[in-house]
Protein backbone atom coordinates (compact mmCIF):
# COMPACT_ATOMS: atom_id res chain seq x y z
CA UNK A 1 0.00 0.00 0.00
CA UNK A 2 1.47 3.31 -1.03
CA UNK A 3 1.87 6.02 1.48
CA UNK A 4 1.69 9.62 0.31
CA UNK A 5 3.89 11.65 2.57
CA UNK A 6 2.37 15.01 1.64
CA UNK A 7 -0.80 16.56 0.29
CA UNK A 8 -0.92 15.89 -3.44
CA UNK A 9 -0.67 18.72 -5.90
CA UNK A 10 -3.54 18.64 -8.34
CA UNK A 11 -3.02 19.53 -11.97
CA UNK A 12 -6.01 19.48 -14.29
CA UNK A 13 -7.04 20.80 -17.64
CA UNK A 14 -9.94 19.86 -19.87
CA UNK A 15 -8.14 16.74 -21.09
CA UNK A 16 -6.73 15.17 -17.91
CA UNK A 17 -6.48 15.46 -14.15
CA UNK A 18 -3.56 14.15 -12.11
CA UNK A 19 -2.45 14.28 -8.51
CA UNK A 20 1.30 14.36 -7.89
CA UNK A 21 3.07 13.86 -4.61
CA UNK A 22 6.35 12.70 -3.10
CA UNK A 23 6.56 9.00 -2.31
CA UNK A 24 9.00 7.66 0.28
CA UNK A 25 7.95 4.02 0.40
CA UNK A 26 10.97 2.87 -1.55
CA UNK A 27 14.63 3.07 -0.70
CA UNK A 28 14.70 6.55 -2.13
CA UNK A 29 12.23 9.29 -2.94
CA UNK A 30 10.11 9.11 -6.06
CA UNK A 31 7.47 11.27 -7.67
CA UNK A 32 4.03 9.63 -7.58
CA UNK A 33 1.69 10.53 -10.41
CA UNK A 34 -1.92 9.36 -10.15
CA UNK A 35 -4.31 9.68 -13.09
CA UNK A 36 -7.55 10.66 -11.39
CA UNK A 37 -9.60 9.46 -14.32
CA UNK A 38 -8.35 5.87 -14.47
CA UNK A 39 -6.77 5.46 -11.06
CA UNK A 40 -3.52 4.41 -12.73
CA UNK A 41 -0.32 5.33 -10.89
CA UNK A 42 3.29 5.65 -11.89
CA UNK A 43 6.40 6.37 -9.82
CA UNK A 44 9.33 8.22 -11.33
CA UNK A 45 12.78 8.32 -9.72
CA UNK A 46 14.99 11.43 -9.75
CA UNK A 47 17.11 10.27 -12.66
CA UNK A 48 14.04 9.64 -14.78
CA UNK A 49 12.75 13.08 -13.82
CA UNK A 50 16.05 14.69 -14.71
CA UNK A 51 15.91 12.96 -18.09
CA UNK A 52 12.50 14.49 -18.68
CA UNK A 53 14.05 17.94 -18.54
CA UNK A 54 15.83 17.05 -21.79
CA UNK A 55 12.72 15.78 -23.56
CA UNK A 56 10.91 17.93 -26.10
CA UNK A 57 7.11 17.83 -25.99
CA UNK A 58 7.00 16.41 -29.50
CA UNK A 59 8.99 13.41 -28.23
CA UNK A 60 6.11 12.66 -25.89
CA UNK A 61 3.71 12.30 -28.82
CA UNK A 62 4.03 8.48 -28.95
CA UNK A 63 2.99 8.36 -25.31
CA UNK A 64 -0.11 10.39 -26.17
CA UNK A 65 -1.18 7.96 -28.89
CA UNK A 66 -4.27 6.28 -27.45
CA UNK A 67 -3.81 3.22 -29.65
CA UNK A 68 -0.93 2.04 -27.47
CA UNK A 69 -3.21 1.40 -24.54
CA UNK A 70 -5.38 -1.71 -24.54
CA UNK A 71 -7.56 -3.53 -22.05
CA UNK A 72 -9.37 -2.12 -19.05
CA UNK A 73 -8.34 1.43 -18.55
CA UNK A 74 -6.91 1.45 -22.05
CA UNK A 75 -7.53 3.51 -25.20
CA UNK A 76 -8.00 7.09 -24.08
CA UNK A 77 -8.06 5.99 -20.51
CA UNK A 78 -11.71 5.10 -20.17
CA UNK A 79 -12.50 1.79 -18.52
CA UNK B 1 -38.31 59.87 -47.41
CA UNK B 2 -40.64 57.15 -46.17
CA UNK B 3 -41.02 54.16 -48.42
CA UNK B 4 -42.39 50.69 -48.08
CA UNK B 5 -40.28 47.60 -48.18
CA UNK B 6 -39.51 46.56 -51.70
CA UNK B 7 -39.99 42.82 -51.89
CA UNK B 8 -38.29 42.72 -55.30
CA UNK B 9 -35.05 43.26 -53.41
CA UNK B 10 -35.18 39.62 -52.41
CA UNK B 11 -36.59 37.19 -54.91
CA UNK B 12 -38.06 34.05 -53.42
CA UNK B 13 -37.15 31.79 -56.34
CA UNK B 14 -33.60 33.01 -56.91
CA UNK B 15 -32.45 34.80 -53.75
CA UNK B 16 -30.24 37.71 -54.70
CA UNK B 17 -29.82 40.69 -52.43
CA UNK B 18 -29.00 43.99 -54.10
CA UNK B 19 -26.84 45.80 -51.54
CA UNK B 20 -26.58 48.86 -53.74
CA UNK B 21 -30.27 49.38 -52.98
CA UNK B 22 -29.84 48.82 -49.25
CA UNK B 23 -26.72 50.93 -48.66
CA UNK B 24 -27.08 54.41 -50.09
CA UNK B 25 -24.77 57.41 -49.64
CA UNK B 26 -26.93 59.01 -46.95
CA UNK B 27 -29.12 56.19 -45.65
CA UNK B 28 -29.24 52.46 -45.13
CA UNK B 29 -32.02 49.93 -44.80
CA UNK B 30 -32.93 48.43 -41.44
CA UNK B 31 -33.12 45.04 -43.16
CA UNK B 32 -29.31 44.96 -42.96
CA UNK B 33 -29.69 44.35 -39.24
CA UNK B 34 -32.62 41.89 -39.32
CA UNK B 35 -32.43 39.67 -42.38
CA UNK B 36 -31.09 36.14 -41.83
CA UNK B 37 -30.14 35.79 -45.48
CA UNK B 38 -28.06 38.96 -45.25
CA UNK B 39 -26.36 37.65 -42.10
CA UNK B 40 -25.45 34.43 -43.90
CA UNK B 41 -24.04 36.37 -46.85
CA UNK B 42 -22.02 38.50 -44.42
CA UNK B 43 -20.50 35.33 -43.04
CA UNK B 44 -19.33 34.29 -46.49
CA UNK B 45 -18.22 37.67 -47.84
CA UNK B 46 -16.90 39.31 -44.69
CA UNK B 47 -16.16 36.88 -41.86
CA UNK B 48 -14.83 34.06 -44.04
CA UNK B 49 -13.08 36.26 -46.54
CA UNK B 50 -11.55 39.27 -44.85
CA UNK B 51 -8.85 39.66 -42.22
CA UNK B 52 -10.49 39.07 -38.85
CA UNK B 53 -8.89 39.87 -35.51
CA UNK B 54 -8.60 36.69 -33.43
CA UNK B 55 -6.35 37.14 -30.40
CA UNK B 56 -3.30 38.93 -29.04
CA UNK B 57 0.00 37.10 -28.78
CA UNK B 58 0.24 37.90 -25.09
CA UNK B 59 -2.84 35.74 -24.53
CA UNK B 60 -0.74 32.66 -25.35
CA UNK B 61 2.65 33.59 -23.94
CA UNK B 62 3.89 30.19 -22.76
CA UNK B 63 4.64 27.02 -24.69
CA UNK B 64 1.49 24.91 -24.60
CA UNK B 65 -0.84 27.88 -24.07
CA UNK B 66 -3.99 27.99 -26.15
CA UNK B 67 -7.18 29.98 -26.42
CA UNK B 68 -10.35 29.16 -28.34
CA UNK B 69 -12.09 31.79 -30.40
CA UNK B 70 -14.46 32.07 -33.35
CA UNK B 71 -13.97 33.48 -36.81
CA UNK B 72 -17.55 34.26 -37.72
CA UNK B 73 -19.20 31.11 -36.48
CA UNK B 74 -16.21 28.85 -37.12
CA UNK B 75 -14.48 27.69 -33.93
CA UNK B 76 -10.70 28.00 -33.92
CA UNK B 77 -7.82 27.18 -31.60
CA UNK B 78 -4.87 29.55 -31.19
CA UNK B 79 -1.91 27.66 -29.72
CA UNK B 80 1.77 28.24 -29.07
CA UNK B 81 4.10 25.28 -29.54
CA UNK B 82 7.27 24.52 -27.66
CA UNK B 83 9.37 26.42 -30.21
CA UNK B 84 7.29 29.56 -29.68
CA UNK B 85 5.40 29.38 -32.96
CA UNK B 86 1.73 30.35 -32.91
CA UNK B 87 -0.69 28.07 -34.76
CA UNK B 88 -4.29 28.72 -35.75
CA UNK B 89 -6.42 25.72 -36.57
CA UNK B 90 -10.08 24.84 -36.80
CA UNK B 91 -11.44 23.50 -33.54
CA UNK B 92 -13.05 20.57 -35.29
CA UNK B 93 -11.98 16.98 -34.92
CA UNK B 94 -11.08 15.60 -38.32
CA UNK B 95 -12.81 12.36 -37.36
CA UNK B 96 -16.46 13.29 -37.02
CA UNK B 97 -16.47 16.99 -36.28
CA UNK B 98 -16.62 17.46 -32.50
CA UNK B 99 -14.99 20.56 -31.13
CA UNK B 100 -11.77 19.29 -29.59
CA UNK B 101 -11.00 22.05 -27.09
CA UNK B 102 -13.82 23.25 -24.87
CA UNK B 103 -11.98 25.60 -22.55
CA UNK B 104 -11.72 29.23 -23.42
CA UNK B 105 -8.05 29.08 -22.45
CA UNK B 106 -5.67 26.42 -21.24
CA UNK B 107 -2.22 24.89 -21.44
CA UNK B 108 -1.74 21.57 -23.15
CA UNK B 109 0.71 20.31 -25.75
CA UNK B 110 -1.90 17.87 -26.98
CA UNK B 111 -5.65 17.94 -27.45
CA UNK B 112 -7.79 14.82 -27.10
CA UNK B 113 -11.26 14.71 -28.58
CA UNK B 114 -13.65 13.58 -25.87
CA UNK B 115 -15.90 11.67 -28.27
CA UNK B 116 -13.61 8.98 -29.71
CA UNK B 117 -10.24 9.93 -28.27
CA UNK B 118 -8.51 11.14 -31.43
CA UNK B 119 -5.47 12.97 -30.11
CA UNK B 120 -3.69 15.89 -31.77
CA UNK B 121 -0.59 17.82 -30.76
CA UNK B 122 -0.86 21.56 -30.41
CA UNK B 123 0.43 22.05 -33.95
CA UNK B 124 -2.60 20.11 -35.15
CA UNK B 125 -0.80 16.87 -36.10
CA UNK B 126 -2.75 13.71 -35.34
CA UNK B 127 -0.77 11.83 -32.68
CA UNK B 128 -2.98 8.76 -32.67
CA UNK B 129 -6.41 7.20 -32.44
CA UNK B 130 -7.76 4.46 -30.14
CA UNK B 131 -8.01 0.86 -31.49
CA UNK B 132 -6.11 1.95 -34.59
CA UNK B 133 -6.09 -1.58 -36.05
CA UNK B 134 -9.70 -0.95 -37.10
CA UNK B 135 -8.53 1.57 -39.67
CA UNK B 136 -6.26 -0.82 -41.55
CA UNK B 137 -2.89 -0.32 -43.16
CA UNK B 138 -4.03 2.48 -45.45
CA UNK B 139 -4.82 4.84 -42.57
CA UNK B 140 -2.15 7.55 -42.36
CA UNK B 141 -2.20 9.91 -39.39
CA UNK B 142 -0.63 12.66 -41.48
CA UNK B 143 -3.79 12.73 -43.62
CA UNK B 144 -5.94 13.90 -40.71
CA UNK B 145 -4.40 16.89 -38.96
CA UNK B 146 -6.61 19.58 -37.52
CA UNK B 147 -7.30 21.92 -40.43
CA UNK B 148 -5.11 24.99 -40.40
CA UNK B 149 -6.68 28.41 -40.83
CA UNK B 150 -5.58 29.34 -44.38
CA UNK B 151 -3.81 32.59 -43.54
CA UNK B 152 -2.82 34.26 -40.31
CA UNK B 153 -0.44 37.09 -39.58
CA UNK B 154 0.49 39.13 -36.59
CA UNK B 155 1.11 42.86 -36.42
CA UNK B 156 2.41 44.37 -33.15
CA UNK B 157 1.11 41.24 -31.41
CA UNK B 158 -2.38 41.42 -32.92
CA UNK B 159 -3.17 38.11 -34.59
CA UNK B 160 -5.46 38.40 -37.60
CA UNK B 161 -6.68 35.48 -39.67
CA UNK B 162 -8.35 35.03 -43.02
CA UNK B 163 -10.37 32.00 -44.11
CA UNK B 164 -9.48 32.96 -47.66
CA UNK B 165 -6.14 31.72 -48.93
CA UNK B 166 -5.91 34.61 -51.41
CA UNK B 167 -6.34 38.34 -51.20
CA UNK B 168 -4.47 41.39 -49.94
CA UNK B 169 -1.91 40.95 -47.21
CA UNK B 170 -2.74 42.03 -43.69
CA UNK B 171 -0.58 45.15 -43.94
CA UNK B 172 -2.22 46.13 -47.21
CA UNK B 173 -5.60 45.71 -45.59
CA UNK B 174 -4.69 47.61 -42.43
CA UNK B 175 -3.64 50.59 -44.49
CA UNK B 176 -3.96 53.85 -42.57
CA UNK B 177 -5.07 52.00 -39.45
CA UNK B 178 -1.54 50.74 -39.03
CA UNK B 179 -0.19 54.02 -37.69
CA UNK B 180 -2.99 54.13 -35.11
CA UNK B 181 -2.15 50.60 -34.00
CA UNK B 182 1.42 51.88 -33.60
CA UNK B 183 0.15 54.82 -31.56
CA UNK B 184 -1.70 52.44 -29.23
CA UNK B 185 1.25 50.09 -28.80
CA UNK B 186 3.83 52.86 -28.44
CA UNK B 187 2.15 54.03 -25.24
CA UNK B 188 4.13 51.14 -23.76
CA UNK B 189 7.76 51.95 -22.90
CA UNK B 190 8.61 48.60 -24.50
CA UNK B 191 6.24 48.99 -27.42
CA UNK B 192 4.06 46.08 -26.31
CA UNK B 193 0.72 45.65 -24.63
CA UNK B 194 -0.22 42.82 -22.31
CA UNK B 195 -3.66 41.29 -22.68
CA UNK B 196 -3.85 39.05 -19.64
CA UNK B 197 -6.21 40.82 -17.31
CA UNK B 198 -9.38 38.94 -18.06
CA UNK B 199 -12.29 40.16 -20.11
CA UNK B 200 -15.67 41.79 -19.64
CA UNK B 201 -18.36 40.41 -21.91
CA UNK B 202 -21.64 41.99 -22.89
CA UNK B 203 -24.18 39.92 -24.75
CA UNK B 204 -27.07 41.62 -26.49
CA UNK B 205 -30.06 40.81 -28.66
CA UNK B 206 -29.02 42.92 -31.59
CA UNK B 207 -27.02 42.86 -34.78
CA UNK B 208 -23.21 42.88 -34.65
CA UNK B 209 -22.85 45.92 -36.90
CA UNK B 210 -24.37 48.20 -34.27
CA UNK B 211 -21.35 47.67 -32.04
CA UNK B 212 -18.78 48.76 -34.59
CA UNK B 213 -20.90 51.71 -35.73
CA UNK B 214 -21.27 52.82 -32.14
CA UNK B 215 -17.55 52.63 -31.45
CA UNK B 216 -16.83 55.58 -33.73
CA UNK B 217 -20.04 57.50 -33.08
CA UNK B 218 -19.17 60.91 -31.71
CA UNK B 219 -22.77 62.09 -31.76
CA UNK B 220 -24.16 59.98 -28.93
CA UNK B 221 -21.76 60.29 -25.93
CA UNK B 222 -23.09 63.60 -24.61
CA UNK B 223 -26.62 62.28 -24.97
CA UNK B 224 -26.71 58.59 -24.15
CA UNK B 225 -23.74 58.79 -21.76
CA UNK B 226 -24.61 62.21 -20.40
CA UNK B 227 -24.20 61.25 -16.77
CA UNK B 228 -20.83 59.61 -17.45
CA UNK B 229 -19.62 62.60 -19.44
CA UNK B 230 -20.54 65.00 -16.65
CA UNK B 231 -18.71 62.81 -14.15
CA UNK B 232 -15.69 62.54 -16.43
CA UNK B 233 -15.59 66.30 -16.96
CA UNK B 234 -15.67 66.65 -13.17
CA UNK B 235 -16.54 70.31 -13.32
CA UNK B 236 -13.31 71.09 -15.13
CA UNK B 237 -14.52 70.94 -18.73
CA UNK B 238 -17.65 71.79 -20.68
CA UNK B 239 -18.86 68.51 -22.16
CA UNK B 240 -19.74 70.30 -25.39
CA UNK B 241 -16.02 70.71 -25.92
CA UNK B 242 -15.50 66.97 -25.39
CA UNK B 243 -18.24 65.44 -27.55
CA UNK B 244 -20.30 68.36 -28.72
CA UNK B 245 -20.45 70.96 -31.45
CA UNK B 246 -17.62 72.94 -29.81
CA UNK B 247 -15.22 70.02 -29.83
CA UNK B 248 -12.14 70.23 -32.02
CA UNK B 249 -12.08 66.48 -32.49
CA UNK B 250 -12.63 64.92 -35.91
CA UNK B 251 -14.44 61.86 -37.26
CA UNK B 252 -12.30 60.27 -39.92
CA UNK B 253 -12.65 57.62 -42.60
CA UNK B 254 -9.25 55.96 -42.74
CA UNK B 255 -10.21 53.80 -45.72
CA UNK B 256 -10.52 50.02 -46.00
CA UNK B 257 -13.14 49.87 -43.27
CA UNK B 258 -11.08 51.60 -40.62
CA UNK B 259 -12.58 54.65 -38.96
CA UNK B 260 -11.41 56.98 -36.23
CA UNK B 261 -12.62 59.52 -33.74
CA UNK B 262 -9.55 61.71 -33.61
CA UNK B 263 -9.74 63.03 -30.08
CA UNK B 264 -6.14 64.25 -30.12
CA UNK B 265 -7.00 67.99 -30.05
CA UNK B 266 -9.21 67.44 -27.00
CA UNK B 267 -6.76 65.11 -25.25
CA UNK B 268 -3.83 67.47 -25.76
CA UNK B 269 -5.89 70.34 -24.40
CA UNK B 270 -6.89 68.31 -21.35
CA UNK B 271 -3.41 67.04 -20.58
CA UNK B 272 -3.30 63.63 -22.13
CA UNK B 273 -5.32 60.49 -21.50
CA UNK B 274 -2.92 57.61 -20.95
CA UNK B 275 -4.82 56.82 -17.76
CA UNK B 276 -7.66 58.58 -15.92
CA UNK B 277 -6.46 61.82 -14.36
CA UNK B 278 -5.04 61.72 -10.86
CA UNK B 279 -2.05 59.41 -11.10
CA UNK B 280 0.86 60.21 -8.81
CA UNK B 281 3.73 62.43 -9.88
CA UNK B 282 6.08 59.60 -9.08
CA UNK B 283 4.33 57.24 -11.47
CA UNK B 284 4.11 59.92 -14.13
CA UNK B 285 7.81 60.75 -13.83
CA UNK B 286 8.74 57.09 -13.96
CA UNK B 287 6.57 56.54 -17.04
CA UNK B 288 7.88 59.65 -18.78
CA UNK B 289 11.46 58.61 -18.07
CA UNK B 290 10.87 55.16 -19.52
CA UNK B 291 9.27 56.59 -22.68
CA UNK B 292 12.05 59.15 -23.02
CA UNK B 293 14.69 56.46 -22.80
CA UNK B 294 13.05 54.71 -25.76
CA UNK B 295 11.91 57.64 -27.87
CA UNK B 296 13.68 60.80 -26.75
CA UNK B 297 12.04 63.72 -24.93
CA UNK B 298 10.11 65.26 -27.79
CA UNK B 299 8.44 62.08 -28.99
CA UNK B 300 7.82 60.83 -25.45
CA UNK B 301 6.02 64.04 -24.53
CA UNK B 302 3.98 63.87 -27.71
CA UNK B 303 2.98 60.26 -26.96
CA UNK B 304 1.81 61.30 -23.51
CA UNK B 305 0.01 64.40 -24.76
CA UNK B 306 -1.82 62.63 -27.55
CA UNK B 307 -2.81 59.61 -25.48
CA UNK B 308 -4.49 56.57 -26.94
CA UNK B 309 -6.11 56.57 -30.39
CA UNK B 310 -9.83 55.84 -30.73
CA UNK B 311 -10.58 53.78 -33.83
CA UNK B 312 -12.02 50.61 -35.29
CA UNK B 313 -10.97 48.06 -37.89
CA UNK B 314 -13.87 46.45 -39.71
CA UNK B 315 -15.48 44.10 -38.94
CA UNK B 316 -14.62 43.26 -35.36
CA UNK B 317 -11.80 45.17 -33.65
CA UNK B 318 -12.08 48.42 -31.73
CA UNK B 319 -9.57 50.45 -29.72
CA UNK B 320 -11.02 52.88 -27.16
CA UNK B 321 -9.09 54.33 -24.21
CA UNK B 322 -7.03 51.43 -22.94
CA UNK B 323 -9.36 48.66 -24.02
CA UNK B 324 -9.66 46.49 -27.07
CA UNK B 325 -13.20 45.50 -27.94
CA UNK B 326 -13.85 42.45 -30.07
CA UNK B 327 -17.22 41.84 -31.69
CA UNK B 328 -18.51 38.28 -32.01
CA UNK B 329 -21.68 37.67 -34.03
CA UNK B 330 -23.77 34.68 -32.99
CA UNK B 331 -26.77 35.25 -35.24
CA UNK B 332 -28.44 38.15 -37.01
CA UNK B 333 -29.82 39.49 -33.75
CA UNK B 334 -27.44 38.05 -31.18
CA UNK B 335 -23.98 39.41 -30.49
CA UNK B 336 -21.30 39.28 -27.83
CA UNK B 337 -18.80 42.11 -27.37
CA UNK B 338 -15.67 41.37 -25.34
CA UNK B 339 -13.87 44.23 -23.65
CA UNK B 340 -10.21 43.45 -22.96
CA UNK B 341 -8.24 45.81 -20.74
CA UNK B 342 -4.67 46.15 -21.94
CA UNK B 343 -1.67 46.85 -19.78
CA UNK B 344 1.51 48.55 -20.94
CA UNK B 345 4.69 46.53 -20.74
CA UNK B 346 7.36 48.48 -18.92
CA UNK B 347 4.95 50.99 -17.38
CA UNK B 348 4.70 51.62 -13.63
CA UNK B 349 2.38 49.35 -11.70
CA UNK B 350 0.21 52.29 -10.65
CA UNK B 351 -0.42 53.21 -14.27
CA UNK B 352 -1.45 49.69 -15.21
CA UNK B 353 -3.62 49.36 -12.14
CA UNK B 354 -5.48 52.52 -13.13
CA UNK B 355 -5.91 51.26 -16.67
CA UNK B 356 -7.47 48.08 -15.29
CA UNK B 357 -9.83 49.84 -12.90
CA UNK B 358 -10.94 52.21 -15.64
CA UNK B 359 -12.10 49.23 -17.67
CA UNK B 360 -14.54 47.92 -15.12
CA UNK B 361 -15.58 51.43 -14.12
CA UNK B 362 -16.65 52.11 -17.68
CA UNK B 363 -17.48 48.72 -19.10
CA UNK B 364 -18.43 46.53 -16.16
CA UNK B 365 -21.99 45.36 -15.50
CA UNK B 366 -22.59 48.58 -13.56
CA UNK B 367 -20.22 50.55 -15.75
CA UNK B 368 -20.78 54.11 -16.76
CA UNK B 369 -20.74 53.56 -20.50
CA UNK B 370 -21.10 50.01 -21.85
CA UNK B 371 -24.50 49.19 -20.32
CA UNK B 372 -25.95 52.32 -21.99
CA UNK B 373 -24.69 51.18 -25.37
CA UNK B 374 -26.06 47.67 -24.90
CA UNK B 375 -29.48 49.08 -24.01
CA UNK B 376 -29.37 51.28 -27.12
CA UNK B 377 -28.54 48.30 -29.34
CA UNK B 378 -31.47 46.27 -28.05
CA UNK B 379 -33.84 49.20 -28.47
CA UNK B 380 -32.49 49.52 -32.01
CA UNK B 381 -33.20 45.90 -32.80
CA UNK B 382 -36.70 46.29 -31.38
CA UNK B 383 -37.24 49.42 -33.46
CA UNK B 384 -36.23 47.64 -36.65
CA UNK B 385 -39.23 45.38 -36.30
CA UNK B 386 -41.23 48.41 -37.45
CA UNK B 387 -40.81 47.93 -41.19
CA UNK B 388 -43.04 50.44 -42.92
CA UNK B 389 -40.21 52.97 -43.04
CA UNK B 390 -37.06 50.88 -43.35
CA UNK B 391 -34.47 53.63 -43.59
CA UNK B 392 -31.79 54.83 -41.17
CA UNK B 393 -30.62 58.37 -41.83
CA UNK B 394 -26.86 58.79 -42.07
CA UNK B 395 -26.59 62.28 -43.50
CA UNK B 396 -25.16 64.17 -40.55
CA UNK B 397 -22.21 66.25 -41.70
CA UNK B 398 -22.48 65.15 -45.33
CA UNK B 399 -22.12 68.77 -46.45
CA UNK B 400 -19.00 69.52 -44.46
CA UNK B 401 -16.72 66.55 -45.08
CA UNK B 402 -13.16 67.20 -46.21
CA UNK B 403 -10.92 65.07 -48.36
CA UNK B 404 -7.57 64.45 -46.71
CA UNK B 405 -4.31 62.85 -47.73
CA UNK B 406 -4.02 59.08 -48.13
CA UNK B 407 -7.64 58.82 -49.29
CA UNK B 408 -9.01 59.80 -45.90
CA UNK B 409 -12.21 61.75 -45.35
CA UNK B 410 -12.76 63.84 -42.22
CA UNK B 411 -15.74 65.49 -40.65
CA UNK B 412 -16.67 67.00 -37.33
CA UNK B 413 -16.47 64.60 -34.40
CA UNK B 414 -20.27 64.43 -34.13
CA UNK B 415 -20.79 63.77 -37.84
CA UNK B 416 -21.67 60.43 -39.35
CA UNK B 417 -18.55 60.44 -41.50
CA UNK B 418 -17.42 57.32 -39.68
CA UNK B 419 -20.66 55.38 -40.08
CA UNK B 420 -20.74 56.26 -43.79
CA UNK B 421 -17.14 55.03 -44.02
CA UNK B 422 -18.05 51.66 -42.52
CA UNK B 423 -21.09 51.24 -44.74
CA UNK B 424 -19.16 52.18 -47.89
CA UNK B 425 -16.67 49.47 -47.05
CA UNK B 426 -19.49 47.05 -46.24
CA UNK B 427 -21.12 47.64 -49.59
CA UNK B 428 -17.80 47.05 -51.34
CA UNK B 429 -17.34 43.73 -49.57
CA UNK B 430 -20.93 42.59 -50.12
CA UNK B 431 -20.97 43.43 -53.80
CA UNK B 432 -17.56 42.13 -54.83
Amino acid sequence: MMKDSAQPIMLANEFAAVAISRDDTGNGPRLLIRDLRTGRVTLLDPLELAALTWVRHEELAPFLDPSRFTGPGGANGTG
Amino acid sequence: MATTLNSSMISASNPSIDYSKLVLPDRISGRLYCDHAIFNEELERIWYHEWIYVAHESEVPEAGDYVTRQIGLQPVIVSRDEDGTVHLMLNRCTHRGNTVCQSERGNSHAFRCAYHGWTFNNRGDLAGVPYSAGYGESFKREDYPLTRVPRYESYRGLIFASMSSTGPSLLERLGNARRLIDQFMDLSPEGEIIVRSGVLRHEFRGNWKMAIENSVDGYHPNILHHAAMVMAANGKADIDTLFGERSDARARDLGNGAAQLDLTPVQIKNGGRVVPPGWSKQAFDEYRAALTARHGTERADRIIAEGPPHFCIFPNLIFILNQMRVIQPLSVDHTVVSYYPTLLKGAPEELNRRRLSETYLIHGPAGRVAPDDIEAYERNQAGFQAQVNEWLVLRRGLDREEQEDNGQIAGHETDETTQRALWRHYRTLMTQ
